[in-house]
Protein backbone atom coordinates (compact mmCIF):
# COMPACT_ATOMS: atom_id res chain seq x y z
CA UNK A 1 0.00 0.00 0.00
CA UNK A 2 1.16 3.00 -0.74
CA UNK A 3 1.54 5.56 1.59
CA UNK A 4 1.77 9.31 -1.02
CA UNK A 5 1.30 9.90 -4.43
CA UNK A 6 3.88 11.13 -6.56
CA UNK A 7 4.63 11.69 -10.58
CA UNK A 8 7.86 12.43 -12.17
CA UNK A 9 8.30 16.43 -13.51
CA UNK A 10 9.13 17.10 -16.74
CA UNK A 11 12.51 17.52 -15.62
CA UNK A 12 12.89 14.16 -14.06
CA UNK A 13 12.38 15.24 -10.47
CA UNK A 14 9.88 12.95 -8.64
CA UNK A 15 7.42 15.53 -7.36
CA UNK A 16 4.98 14.84 -4.62
CA UNK A 17 0.62 15.27 -5.41
CA UNK A 18 -0.61 13.78 -2.05
CA UNK A 19 -1.87 11.27 0.14
CA UNK A 20 -2.52 7.92 -1.72
CA UNK A 21 -5.91 7.48 -1.98
CA UNK A 22 -5.46 3.64 -0.96
CA UNK A 23 -5.52 5.30 2.54
CA UNK A 24 -9.37 6.20 2.43
CA UNK A 25 -10.93 2.65 3.40
CA UNK A 26 -8.29 3.03 6.34
CA UNK A 27 -9.56 6.44 7.90
CA UNK A 28 -13.27 5.04 7.28
CA UNK A 29 -12.87 1.94 8.95
CA UNK A 30 -11.24 3.52 11.85
CA UNK A 31 -14.25 5.59 12.41
CA UNK A 32 -16.61 2.41 11.73
CA UNK A 33 -14.26 0.35 14.57
CA UNK A 34 -14.69 2.97 16.76
CA UNK A 35 -18.84 2.95 16.27
CA UNK A 36 -18.70 -0.75 16.78
CA UNK A 37 -16.23 -1.08 19.69
CA UNK A 38 -18.48 1.46 21.50
CA UNK A 39 -21.89 0.37 20.33
CA UNK A 40 -20.68 -3.20 22.03
CA UNK A 41 -19.49 -1.02 24.88
CA UNK A 42 -22.45 0.54 25.37
CA UNK A 43 -24.69 -2.66 24.66
CA UNK A 44 -23.25 -5.27 26.51
CA UNK A 45 -20.29 -4.08 28.78
CA UNK A 46 -21.39 -1.21 30.85
CA UNK A 47 -24.80 -2.86 31.74
CA UNK A 48 -23.26 -6.08 33.22
CA UNK A 49 -20.95 -3.33 34.97
CA UNK A 50 -23.92 -1.65 35.99
CA UNK A 51 -25.96 -4.96 37.42
CA UNK A 52 -21.94 -5.43 39.10
CA UNK A 53 -22.11 -2.46 40.93
CA UNK A 54 -25.50 -2.35 41.90
CA UNK A 55 -25.20 -5.66 43.38
CA UNK A 56 -25.17 -4.96 47.68
CA UNK A 57 -21.42 -5.61 48.99
CA UNK A 58 -20.37 -8.05 50.76
CA UNK A 59 -19.13 -7.51 54.36
CA UNK B 1 -37.35 30.60 27.50
CA UNK B 2 -39.65 28.83 29.58
CA UNK B 3 -38.71 28.47 32.77
CA UNK B 4 -37.05 24.88 32.95
CA UNK B 5 -35.22 25.64 30.13
CA UNK B 6 -31.24 26.56 30.68
CA UNK B 7 -29.75 28.01 27.10
CA UNK B 8 -26.85 26.03 25.61
CA UNK B 9 -26.13 27.24 22.74
CA UNK B 10 -27.49 30.88 21.80
CA UNK B 11 -28.59 31.30 18.03
CA UNK B 12 -25.81 32.78 16.41
CA UNK B 13 -23.82 29.90 17.36
CA UNK B 14 -26.33 26.98 16.36
CA UNK B 15 -26.21 28.90 13.31
CA UNK B 16 -22.25 28.70 12.74
CA UNK B 17 -22.69 25.01 13.96
CA UNK B 18 -24.91 24.31 10.86
CA UNK B 19 -23.15 26.62 8.07
CA UNK B 20 -19.85 24.47 9.23
CA UNK B 21 -21.72 21.63 9.08
CA UNK B 22 -23.04 22.03 5.45
CA UNK B 23 -19.99 23.49 4.24
CA UNK B 24 -18.14 20.32 5.33
CA UNK B 25 -20.59 17.36 4.12
CA UNK B 26 -20.26 19.74 0.76
CA UNK B 27 -16.33 19.95 0.90
CA UNK B 28 -16.24 16.05 1.65
CA UNK B 29 -18.75 15.28 -1.18
CA UNK B 30 -16.95 17.49 -3.82
CA UNK B 31 -13.14 16.22 -2.65
CA UNK B 32 -14.09 12.79 -2.30
CA UNK B 33 -16.89 11.36 -4.95
CA UNK B 34 -14.32 12.42 -8.20
CA UNK B 35 -11.65 10.18 -6.54
CA UNK B 36 -14.55 7.39 -5.83
CA UNK B 37 -15.31 7.75 -9.84
CA UNK B 38 -18.70 9.79 -9.66
CA UNK B 39 -17.43 12.88 -12.37
CA UNK B 40 -18.84 15.96 -12.37
CA UNK B 41 -17.27 19.16 -12.29
CA UNK B 42 -16.51 19.83 -8.47
CA UNK B 43 -13.69 22.57 -8.48
CA UNK B 44 -15.93 25.74 -7.89
CA UNK B 45 -18.35 24.35 -5.38
CA UNK B 46 -15.21 23.02 -3.83
CA UNK B 47 -13.67 26.42 -3.19
CA UNK B 48 -16.51 28.02 -2.99
CA UNK B 49 -17.84 25.47 0.17
CA UNK B 50 -14.29 26.75 1.41
CA UNK B 51 -14.47 29.87 1.26
CA UNK B 52 -17.75 29.18 3.28
CA UNK B 53 -16.02 26.98 5.78
CA UNK B 54 -13.45 30.03 6.53
CA UNK B 55 -15.75 32.69 7.18
CA UNK B 56 -17.94 30.46 9.39
CA UNK B 57 -14.51 29.11 11.54
CA UNK B 58 -13.51 33.16 11.38
CA UNK B 59 -16.81 34.12 12.72
CA UNK B 60 -16.39 31.11 15.40
CA UNK B 61 -12.98 32.30 16.78
CA UNK B 62 -13.66 35.99 17.23
CA UNK B 63 -17.34 35.15 18.88
CA UNK B 64 -15.60 32.03 21.00
CA UNK B 65 -12.83 34.71 22.00
CA UNK B 66 -15.17 37.74 22.69
CA UNK B 67 -18.28 36.70 23.50
CA UNK B 68 -18.44 32.77 24.71
CA UNK B 69 -16.43 31.34 27.36
CA UNK B 70 -12.94 29.74 25.73
CA UNK B 71 -12.13 28.04 29.32
CA UNK B 72 -15.44 25.86 28.50
CA UNK B 73 -13.46 23.81 26.48
CA UNK B 74 -10.06 23.84 27.88
CA UNK B 75 -9.11 20.60 29.44
CA UNK B 76 -8.55 21.34 33.11
CA UNK B 77 -6.88 18.75 35.91
CA UNK B 78 -10.86 17.79 37.10
CA UNK B 79 -11.51 16.69 33.45
CA UNK B 80 -8.47 14.28 33.38
CA UNK B 81 -9.94 13.59 37.15
CA UNK B 82 -13.30 12.39 36.19
CA UNK B 83 -12.20 10.58 33.11
CA UNK B 84 -9.57 8.14 34.78
CA UNK B 85 -12.56 7.65 37.71
CA UNK B 86 -14.99 6.80 34.02
CA UNK B 87 -12.51 4.52 33.32
CA UNK B 88 -12.45 2.62 36.48
CA UNK B 89 -15.84 2.52 36.70
CA UNK B 90 -16.11 1.51 33.57
CA UNK B 91 -14.20 -1.62 34.46
CA UNK B 92 -15.95 -2.18 37.45
CA UNK B 93 -14.64 -0.61 39.79
CA UNK B 94 -16.94 1.28 43.04
CA UNK B 95 -15.61 4.80 42.47
CA UNK B 96 -17.66 8.12 42.45
CA UNK B 97 -17.20 9.87 39.19
CA UNK B 98 -17.70 13.81 38.99
CA UNK B 99 -19.77 15.51 36.68
CA UNK B 100 -17.92 17.77 34.30
CA UNK B 101 -18.44 21.77 33.50
CA UNK B 102 -20.61 22.58 30.18
CA UNK B 103 -18.41 19.93 28.52
CA UNK B 104 -16.88 16.56 29.15
CA UNK B 105 -13.58 15.57 28.36
CA UNK B 106 -14.61 13.67 25.12
CA UNK B 107 -15.90 16.43 23.94
CA UNK B 108 -13.43 19.03 24.74
CA UNK B 109 -10.75 16.54 22.90
CA UNK B 110 -13.02 15.86 20.17
CA UNK B 111 -13.33 20.06 19.54
CA UNK B 112 -9.31 20.19 19.56
CA UNK B 113 -9.05 17.35 16.93
CA UNK B 114 -11.53 18.51 14.44
CA UNK B 115 -10.45 22.17 14.98
CA UNK B 116 -6.66 21.60 14.43
CA UNK B 117 -7.91 19.44 10.93
CA UNK B 118 -10.49 21.69 9.85
CA UNK B 119 -8.19 25.13 10.30
CA UNK B 120 -5.07 22.76 8.51
CA UNK B 121 -7.76 22.23 5.61
CA UNK B 122 -8.70 25.90 5.60
CA UNK B 123 -5.08 27.37 5.13
CA UNK B 124 -3.87 24.62 3.24
CA UNK B 125 -7.09 25.32 0.93
CA UNK B 126 -6.57 29.28 0.69
CA UNK B 127 -3.26 28.83 -0.44
CA UNK B 128 -4.10 26.44 -3.17
CA UNK B 129 -7.14 29.02 -3.89
CA UNK B 130 -3.56 30.88 -6.16
CA UNK B 131 -3.69 28.31 -8.34
CA UNK B 132 -7.95 28.34 -9.35
CA UNK B 133 -9.19 31.52 -11.34
CA UNK B 134 -11.34 33.42 -9.93
CA UNK B 135 -13.51 36.50 -10.96
CA UNK B 136 -10.85 38.67 -8.73
CA UNK B 137 -7.58 36.62 -9.92
CA UNK B 138 -6.32 34.90 -12.57
CA UNK B 139 -4.54 31.79 -11.31
CA UNK B 140 -0.55 31.41 -10.44
CA UNK B 141 0.74 27.93 -10.66
CA UNK B 142 4.60 28.83 -10.24
CA UNK B 143 3.64 31.39 -6.82
CA UNK B 144 5.15 28.50 -4.74
CA UNK B 145 7.40 25.50 -5.96
CA UNK B 146 6.73 22.03 -6.60
CA UNK B 147 7.90 20.45 -3.87
CA UNK B 148 6.39 22.86 -1.56
CA UNK B 149 3.02 22.38 -3.30
CA UNK B 150 3.48 18.94 -2.33
CA UNK B 151 3.49 19.27 1.21
CA UNK B 152 0.70 21.62 1.20
CA UNK B 153 -1.41 18.78 -0.88
CA UNK B 154 -0.80 16.28 1.57
CA UNK B 155 -1.61 18.49 4.48
CA UNK B 156 -4.82 19.15 2.89
CA UNK B 157 -5.34 15.43 1.83
CA UNK B 158 -4.32 13.83 5.56
CA UNK B 159 -6.61 16.61 7.25
CA UNK B 160 -9.36 16.01 4.65
CA UNK B 161 -9.11 11.88 5.55
CA UNK B 162 -8.90 12.23 9.53
CA UNK B 163 -11.85 14.63 9.39
CA UNK B 164 -14.06 11.58 7.86
CA UNK B 165 -13.53 9.78 10.68
CA UNK B 166 -13.79 12.43 13.05
CA UNK B 167 -17.18 13.81 11.51
CA UNK B 168 -18.70 9.80 11.08
CA UNK B 169 -17.73 9.52 14.58
CA UNK B 170 -19.55 12.93 16.03
CA UNK B 171 -22.97 11.90 13.69
CA UNK B 172 -22.98 8.69 15.41
CA UNK B 173 -22.71 10.26 18.90
CA UNK B 174 -25.28 12.91 17.93
CA UNK B 175 -27.57 9.85 17.20
CA UNK B 176 -26.86 7.67 20.50
CA UNK B 177 -30.15 7.82 23.03
CA UNK B 178 -28.25 8.72 25.93
CA UNK B 179 -27.01 12.11 23.86
CA UNK B 180 -29.93 13.36 21.92
CA UNK B 181 -30.89 16.00 24.84
CA UNK B 182 -27.36 17.63 23.36
CA UNK B 183 -28.20 17.25 19.50
CA UNK B 184 -31.82 18.70 20.45
CA UNK B 185 -29.99 21.53 22.14
CA UNK B 186 -27.73 22.29 18.80
CA UNK B 187 -31.34 22.70 16.81
CA UNK B 188 -33.06 24.13 19.24
CA UNK B 189 -30.61 25.87 22.10
CA UNK B 190 -31.90 24.42 25.62
CA UNK B 191 -31.76 21.95 27.98
CA UNK B 192 -33.82 20.88 30.56
CA UNK B 193 -33.38 22.16 34.25
CA UNK B 194 -33.53 18.44 35.02
CA UNK B 195 -30.72 17.70 32.68
CA UNK B 196 -27.91 20.39 34.13
CA UNK B 197 -28.65 19.28 37.17
CA UNK B 198 -28.14 15.44 36.20
CA UNK B 199 -25.41 15.91 33.48
CA UNK B 200 -23.54 18.93 35.16
CA UNK B 201 -21.65 20.29 38.23
CA UNK B 202 -23.05 23.67 38.57
CA UNK B 203 -19.89 24.91 40.37
CA UNK B 204 -18.11 24.20 36.68
CA UNK B 205 -20.38 25.35 34.40
CA UNK B 206 -22.77 28.06 35.73
CA UNK B 207 -25.63 29.60 34.34
CA UNK B 208 -26.78 33.09 34.46
CA UNK B 209 -29.22 33.72 37.49
CA UNK B 210 -31.72 34.72 35.28
CA UNK B 211 -31.79 31.07 33.52
CA UNK B 212 -31.56 29.30 36.84
CA UNK B 213 -34.37 26.91 36.53
CA UNK B 214 -37.78 27.14 38.68
CA UNK B 215 -40.73 25.25 39.01
CA UNK B 216 -42.47 24.76 35.46
CA UNK B 217 -44.87 27.99 34.83
CA UNK B 218 -47.47 27.42 32.13
CA UNK B 219 -45.75 28.10 28.64
CA UNK B 220 -45.59 31.41 27.22
CA UNK B 221 -43.90 30.93 24.41
CA UNK B 222 -41.87 28.09 22.51
CA UNK B 223 -39.47 28.17 19.39
CA UNK B 224 -36.05 28.01 18.92
CA UNK B 225 -35.33 30.21 21.55
CA UNK B 226 -32.84 33.29 21.10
Amino acid sequence: MELLRTETSPWGQEVLLGISWDLLPLFVGAGVAVIVVHALFKAIWEPAVRRRLDRPQRG
Amino acid sequence: MRADRIVRHRLPDRVFHWVMAASVLVLLATGFLPILGVRFAWVTIHWIAGLVLTAAVLFHVVRALGWLEPSAMMVWPADLRNAWRATLRAVGRRTAVGKPGKYLLLQKLYHHAIARGLLTTVVTGLAMMVKVDTPFWTRDPYWLSDSTWGVIYVLHDLAALTSITLIMVHVYFAFRPEKLWLTRSMVLGWITGAEYAEQHDPARWRIAAAEEPTRRQPAASGGLGD
